[in-house]
């Protein structure tokens, strides 16, 4: 028997992705928005990058923020939505569970000085999605969604951010691929509203966003690799 | 709901609250408020299993100028 050490020879090419992050680890894709939008394989300007720390865009957002008023004596509710793409165009594959971390900011920015107003996030949704370049067309991988009624009652402005964590499963007898066709994708939606009180001579505004990630926090997904 | 809830339950036992939040569960009061008023606000929190820690805002001395 021989003493020589036994090599194994790859039978395709090594991918770069892979040899990047490695078998059976984790890939975390952070969301951020680019001044310049990005035209191949797709025109956008919300984007999935790596690896972290993962230094933004100087120009772009750091957030998209949406306001809703709500009329004296009731409530009025808005949304925020945005799909970020992941850039990269490499083979990958994606099997087990997906983690989503969202950071939401809430403010109740105008009240009446006298009788409560409400600021509340009602929902968070996120969705995966692989984006077929040539179809232009994206089919759902899965969603999670929580009511979480996040609220900020007074009379005076103030402000809150949170994160809150979703999982996904990719099932593992058929693992999600993306190359330079097939474009994964994170969709967010938060649902919002405003309350302004009967009595109120001031209208209630509310204001919300969706945090981009600036290095390592804020809304980012983390996947599987296999 | 329930901070609003926790507003308006305040507000009717004479307390002047500024703002409830319940992301880090504050209590915001307006003006600064007695022991015994303090009292009162962590027995109805006690009494409705809620867990908020209550910001009671000191007093502002006044400078004195020679």
């Amino acid at each position: 028997m021989s003493n020589r050490r036994q090599f194994i020879i790859p039978t395709h090419e090594p991918d770069f992705g892979k040899q990047l992050v490695g078998y059976h680890s984790r890939i975390k894709l952070m969301a951020q928005h680019i001044k310049n939008a990005l035209t191949k394989p797709i025109t956008t300007n919300y984007v999935l990058r790596y690896p972290e720390p993962c230094p933004a865009d100087i120009l772009g957002n750091d957030y998209l923020e949406k306001t809703v008023e709500a009329p004296i004596g009731s409530t009025a509710s808005n949304s925020i939505e945005v799909t970020f793409t992941f850039l990269n165009i490499n083979y990958l594959r994606f099997a087990g569970l997906a983690e989503v971390v969202t950071s939401i900011y809430l403010e109740l920015k105008q009240v009446d000085g006298s009788y409560p107003g409400t600021a509340r996030v009602k929902t968070i949704t996120v969705e995966l999605l692989k984006y077929n370049v040539e179809k232009e067309q994206a089919v759902s991988l899965g969603s999670a969604s929580k009511t979480v009624n996040v609220e900020i009652t007074g009379t005076a402005t103030a402000s809150q951010t949170f994160s809150e964590l979703f999982e996904i499963e990719i099932p593992k007898d058929n693992p999600l691929i993306i190359n330079e066709k097939l474009l994964l994708q994170l969709k967010v939606t938060v649902e919002f509203e405003a309350v302004t009180n009967a009595s109120a001579s001031t209208k209630t505004i509310a204001a919300c966003r969706i945090n981009f990630a600036r290095g390592s926090d804020e809304t980012y997904v983390r996947l599987p690799v296999v | 709901m329930e901070t609003v809830r926790i507003f308006k339950d305040l507000t009717k036992m004479g307390i002047r609250v500024k703002i409830v939040e319940n992301v880090s569960n504050t209590i915001q009061l307006a003006d600064t408020h007695t022991d015994e008023e303090i009292a009162v606000i962590e027995q109805y929190l006690k009494e409705n299993e809620l867990n908020y820690q209550i910001i009671n805002p000191q007093p502002v001395e006044e400078e004195t100028t020679v």
